[in-house]
């Protein structure tokens, strides 16, 4: 019965031999490992592109071919702009498409030096990159190749300068002058509201409870469901960005991360500073009201747009959460949000004077990597994209077709704007408009270029006001306003130069603790219901972080602040 | 084939047949054993190729390492990254919650799964059993942020169909705000994870209860054997050694295990009873060291659950239930 | 079989059908519900209240998710990868398993507190993506079965299986001379459906979802990719253009609500396909019918 003895282990022998056959097709197809065909697509490209041609030579690039990375899948070079940018400069961008954990991947990449031959990236993970020297030194580049991107910065490129003194990477180089249209106060109503209230005077806390519990009295229902004072989404770390928010705008603190800095230049963390309390204060008070609603500590954005685009939310507060357009599309124009910006009745609104440099730390950067082929041809890519009509192209478009120039401004088409209404998942990618970040134009919302004119379609009031709805136009008449930004409240500005680049990891363990502790006291807090033990519960709070060191936080990032203004 | 004879012989008292084999050469043993070798040597290598070898990759949690810098480099730091998962004033709670909503999802789920697969295979409408099999595991393919986001949705006070139906019912006055009372949360996530998972987790016991030689059956209907003597005495010891392995499995997670539903389903206010092990990590991992704070807690986490199968397993064997 | 039940067991049977169906009630709803958001228009989706039925049909959702050319191939790819891991995990874990179920092995306690070990430890991600890399695995379709060719996990629980099958059947068979691979391959595995078709279908549901190999070791070349991983790159458009617009002030088409649900309606029913096919195999006594002893 069983002749065949051998059969089994020649059987066994196949199966590896699959298993060997699998392996080595992976070696062949991997022959070329780390250059993928992307890759080595990009070398025969590059290896036809000759690094002769000289800075002086206009336009008629040679052709050239080099890989980037982009979080963007969509991202794309088929479109006009793109196009034009091959047309005037000879490049071509391969993107290297990161799905999934951006950071994550390009750690992978640094510790295996699979890195494409530019970057785009976050301060922390640049710091690695120059640690690994998997980055160039731009430094001589930059002045033998680069005389556009010399000019961009004033011949002055200390800003760009890491603590060695050499430059890893670029950042958009400072503007003129910033006029931010595109700001907006931290409390949202509803247009319905105001109007049934006749447009009351919008000045403090109490004016928005006011009109928000005469309107629920009114309507204790809108379609259907019950109606809500005030809400927002608070689900893991949004609930910092919106509480915190509008906390600090209420006390009219500046914004310098998480903490104070008084006239002596003390920075301390802001939780415990005189007035930070106060609109937790109202938000406790107005949950026992019934005004509040509590799952804005815990619900997660789609389920706060859910009540949002029903329309039975009054009153928004913090940043973000407005749900204009679903409620546009969904025929309830008249629930859409005007915002206003409050500051309690005894505090000043402290303001940072906007910088017209780049944000150093905050910003990406774009770096060449130890990958590239051919730096130079890169660099002198990037010479040519600060040239004043090669950032008008991404920042803006096409003339005449995506934006046209009025009275000397350059003001967005109504085609622009259609196609932003009817593709807006595509809008980007399609029209060539989402280059800005890593083709290094200005785009800080409010900079400006050296014509004056803004750098971004987005900061501009054509495309503002052409995206607003006729019932936010007419809202915001009643106030005397034209936009959101125009409701702000100008406060006192103040040069503060502060900055986070310089914090150390022990610092910035101590936030995340601090913000940890203090997500898990406000709930606590705002939905107490004797009203005595407010204060004893946010003492409790001060005592937790004294354990955790706050005291020798508050002195360490002071020293470090005070180091900055020197 | 004298050899093999032997060898089965052999195994049918197997109480000795392990000296008897311990005592006869070690060439003798491999050349009797030799199929048993090619067939699992290779893969067993292999294997090891790929789960042991990368864990050269531990060296980073007793270094301060940075990617890109080379790792015999980095400064040696000892057990500094431990200390600070270990010593943290919120770790015990986070383990306690761990401990606790791991053995509740173990008992409730491993309960719940072998009631299912022992009632389906009871039940006489085949095609009733094959529908109700089918949905009952659909939960499986459904992601945890979809699953959390309809179960934060019916227990929501703001209309939430939970506590519309038990106000209409009159059981209830007042919405109940489900997931703003912290010590609800354990049973809230053990209900949630079993629901999504006892139909995934019969499966196993339904090959189980197929496996079993109808001869038995034959033998209990001559004895006269009602339904629940035939569940008694056939189908649950039958399916005994899987619920045994699956169990010790399990319980080396007990302390470490989790992360997902308790990130989608927790939130500040029931912080106190959601946060778990890895939860804390990624809180304290996130500016520092990562990789070597990451690496510290992955090595904390594979010696404890390798502790626990341990110690277990050593317990199963005084009732000869060990896995090895 | 007995012919006639008692009235109280035929109203427990009743009882058991009410409660089974309830149940499944429960856990089929989900489905409806997304089902039902996918097929709604996106804008009307995000005001809830969504039940049974959609307020306002519509195929925009799908017809946005098929436009995407690339769907075809990484369909296929799936399905290879799906199918080719299958069979092979299987096997491969099968034939560890059934080594580990010979109580004279003379490596089996070595072997099994290895695979015991394997469960618990993981040297993390950079040191296995210098090993691949290492192993010329990138950027191959081989590294969507080499890594994970056998899983300790699937190895147990065939093991315990195989442990439950009667001792003379493997007995005989050394009586008549067969070796060890044989045995496997001819007497174990065809009496081990139901065992079979569950690991399988573990290995095959592992391998469907999958995307994370993708993403970390393929994502240089587009013809390797796989459809989770496609639509992975879906939903993170949908969720970063919420963001550019500044929180989803913009008009929507596409909400991130909407496409995940279109994207799970799309990529589950394929595998939930493959489970009536396996759900014959566990049928009560359908493998040892044969071999009654």
């Amino acid at each position: 019965m069983w002749k065949k003895k051998k059969h089994g282990l020649v059987s066994v022998l196949l199966m590896f031999g699959m298993i060997a056959t699998a392996c080595s097709n992976g070696n062949n197809s991997g022959a070329s490992q780390g250059a993928s065909p992307t890759q080595s697509a990009t070398q025969s490209a590059s290896a036809s592109a000759s690094p002769s041609a000289s800075p002086s030579g206009e336009p008629a690039r040679e052709p050239f071919t080099f890989t980037m990375n982009t979080d963007n899948p969509n991202i794309n070079w088929n479109n006009e702009v793109a196009q034009e940018i091959t047309k005037r400069t000879g490049a071509t961008v391969k993107w290297d498409i990161i799905t999934g954990d951006f950071r994550e991947k390009m750690n992978v990449w640094l510790a295996a030096g699979d890195y494409p031959e530019v970057i785009n990236i976050h301060d922390n993970t640049l710091q690695s990159y120059i640690g690994a020297k998997a980055v160039l030194d731009l430094t001589d580049l930059i002045k033998e190749h680069a005389p556009n991107i010399m000019k961009a910065y004033n011949n002055d490129l200390s800003i760009l300068q890491q603590p060695d003194g050499k430059i890893y990477g670029l950042l958009q180089p400072p503007t003129q002058k910033v006029n931010d249209l595109t700001q907006y106060g931290w409390i949202a109503i509803q247009s319905a509201v105001l109007k049934e209230a006749g447009y009351p005077e919008i000045k403090t806390l109490d004016d928005v409870k006011k009109v928000a519990a005469d309107y629920m009295k009114k309507n204790p229902e809108i379609g259907g469901g019950k109606t809500i004072g005030f809400s927002n989404y608070g689900a893991a770390n949004q609930l910092y960005n919106v509480f915190d928010t509008s906390a600090r705008s209420y006390a009219g603190f500046p914004t310098t991360a998480q903490y104070f800095v008084d006239d002596q230049n003390n920075a301390r963390l802001r939780f415990f500073e005189p007035g930070y309390t106060d609109f937790f204060k109202f938000l406790n008070q107005i949950n026992k009201e019934g005004l509040f609603d509590p799952e804005s500590l815990i619900q997660t954005q789609e389920q706060f747009t859910t009540k949002c685009s029903q329309g039975r939310v009054l009153v928004i507060f913090g940043k973000g959460g407005n749900c204009n357009g679903t409620l546009e599309q969904n025929g309830m124009a008249d629930r859409t949000y005007v915002n206003f910006d409050i500051v309690a009745p005894d505090k000043t609104k402290y303001v940072v004077t906007p910088s017209k440099n780049p944000s150093v730390g905050g910003d990406m950067w774009l770096s060449i990597t130890k990958n590239a082929k051919n730096p130079e041809r890169i660099i002198q890519f990037y010479d040519d994209m600060f040239k004043l009509e090669n950032q008008i192209l991404v920042g803006w478009g096409i003339e005449g077709k995506y934006y046209t120039v009025e009275n000397g401004v350059r003001t967005v088409t109504d085609w622009f704007v259609d196609q932003y209404k009817t593709h807006p998942n595509t809008f980007w990618e399609d029209l060539g408009i989402g280059y800005a970040r890593p083709m290094s134009t200005n785009y800080a919302s409010g900079f400006t270029l050296s014509d004056g004119d803004f750098a971004l379609y987005s900061s501009s009031e054509s495309w503002i006001a052409k995206n607003m709805n006729s019932v936010a136009i007419e809202t915001l008449g009643k106030y005397g306003a034209k936009t959101n930004a125009d409701l702000m409240l100008k406060g006192e500005e103040k040069d503060y130069k502060f900055k986070t680049s310089k914090w150390t990891d022990e610092i910035k363990t101590f936030n995340t603790e601090a913000i940890a502790e203090w997500g898990k006291t406000l709930p606590k807090f705002i939905l107490e219901k004797d009203e005595s033990k407010l204060d004893g519960i946010w003492a409790g709070l001060e005592k937790t972080l004294k354990g955790k060191g706050l005291d020798k936080q508050n002195e360490q990032v002071t020293a470090i602040y005070q180091e900055s203004l020197k | 084939m004298e050899t093999n004879a032997a060898a089965n012989t052999e195994s049918i008292q197997r109480t000795r047949q392990a000296d008897t084999v311990r005592r006869s050469p070690l060439w003798m043993r491999i050349k009797k054993q030799q199929v048993l070798l090619w067939m699992s040597v290779p893969i067993m290598l292999h294997l090891a190729l790929f789960q042991f070898v990368p864990l050269w990759g531990w060296l980073m949690a007793f270094k301060d390492y940075h990617i890109g810098q080379s790792l015999w480099k980095a400064d040696w730091v000892g057990f500094k990254h431990f200390k600070t998962l270990l010593t943290h004033d919120e770790f015990l709670q986070a383990l306690r919650n761990n401990f606790a909503m791991n053995l509740m999802q173990l008992v409730l789920g491993t309960l719940s799964s072998i009631a299912l697969a022992v009632v389906l295979s009871e039940l006489r409408s085949k095609s009733f059993v094959r529908i109700v099999q089918t949905m009952t595991y659909l939960p499986h393919f459904v992601s945890m942020v979809v699953v959390a986001n309809i179960f934060v949705m019916l227990l929501s006070p703001d209309g939430g169909l939970i506590n519309d139906l038990l106000l209409k019912l009159g059981w209830i006055n007042e919405s109940i705000f489900f997931f703003g009372k912290p010590t609800w949360f354990w049973v809230i996530h053990t209900i949630i994870l079993t629901w999504k998972g006892f139909g995934w987790g019969a499966i196993i016991y339904l090959a189980s209860i197929a496996g079993i030689n109808p001869s038995l059956y034959d033998a209990a209907m001559v004895d006269g054997a009602n339904r629940w003597q035939k569940i008694k005495y056939i189908i649950v010891p039958s399916i005994m050694p899987t619920v045994i392995l699956l169990t010790i499995l399990s319980i080396g997670g007990l302390m470490t295990g989790g992360f997902e539903s308790q990130f989608l389903l927790g939130n500040v206010i029931n912080a106190d009873y959601s946060q778990v092990i890895s939860i804390l990590a990624l809180r304290l991992g996130l500016n520092a060291g990562d990789f070597s704070f990451g690496t510290a807690v992955g090595i904390f986490n594979s010696v404890v659950s390798i502790t626990l199968v341990l110690i277990v397993n050593a317990i199963a064997k005084r009732y000869q239930a060990n896995l090895f | 079989m007995p012919l006639h039940r008692s009235a109280g067991e035929r109203t427990f049977d009743a009882a058991l059908y009410a409660l089974l169906a309830l149940a499944a009630f429960t856990t089929v709803y989900p489905f409806i519900y997304l089902l039902i958001i996918s097929l709604n228009e996106t804008a009307d989706a995000l005001k809830g209240g969504l039940y049974f039925w959609p307020r306002k049909f519509t195929l925009e959702n799908y017809a946005y998710v098929f436009q995407k050319d690339t769907l075809l191939r990484a369909s296929v790819n799936s399905v290879l990868r799906t199918v080719i891991q299958t069979v092979v995990s299987v096997f491969a874990c099968g034939m560890i398993a059934y080594v580990l179920s010979r109580r004279h092995f003379m490596l089996r306690r070595f072997f099994i507190m290895m695979l015991i070990v394997t469960m618990y430890v993981s040297g993390g991600l950079i040191p296995t993506y210098l090993l691949i890399k290492n192993l010329h695995l990138m950027n191959t379709f081989a590294v969507y079965i080499v890594p994970g060719l056998v899983s300790a996990f699937y190895i147990f629980v065939m093991r315990t299986f195989f442990e439950q099958l009667p001792d003379g059947l493997v007995e005989s068979a050394y009586i008549d001379g067969a070796n060890d691979f044989r045995i496997y391959t001819q007497i174990i595995l065809p009496v081990s459906l139901p065992v079979l078709a569950t690991i399988a279908l573990y290995v095959a549901v592992g391998e469907w979802n999958s995307w994370f190999d993708n993403y970390l070791y393929n994502s240089r070349n587009q013809k390797l990719a796989v459809l989770q991983y496609e639509l992975q790159k879906m939903i993170q458009v949908v969720e970063s253009t919420q963001q550019e617009d500044g929180s989803g002030e913009g008009p929507r088409v596409i909400s991130p609500l909407t496409i995940k649900s279109t994207l799970t309606i799309l990529v589950t029913v394929p595998i939930l396909l493959v489970y009536p096919f396996l759900q014959r195999y566990f049928v009560k006594g359908l493998t040892l019918g044969s071999m009654k002893d």
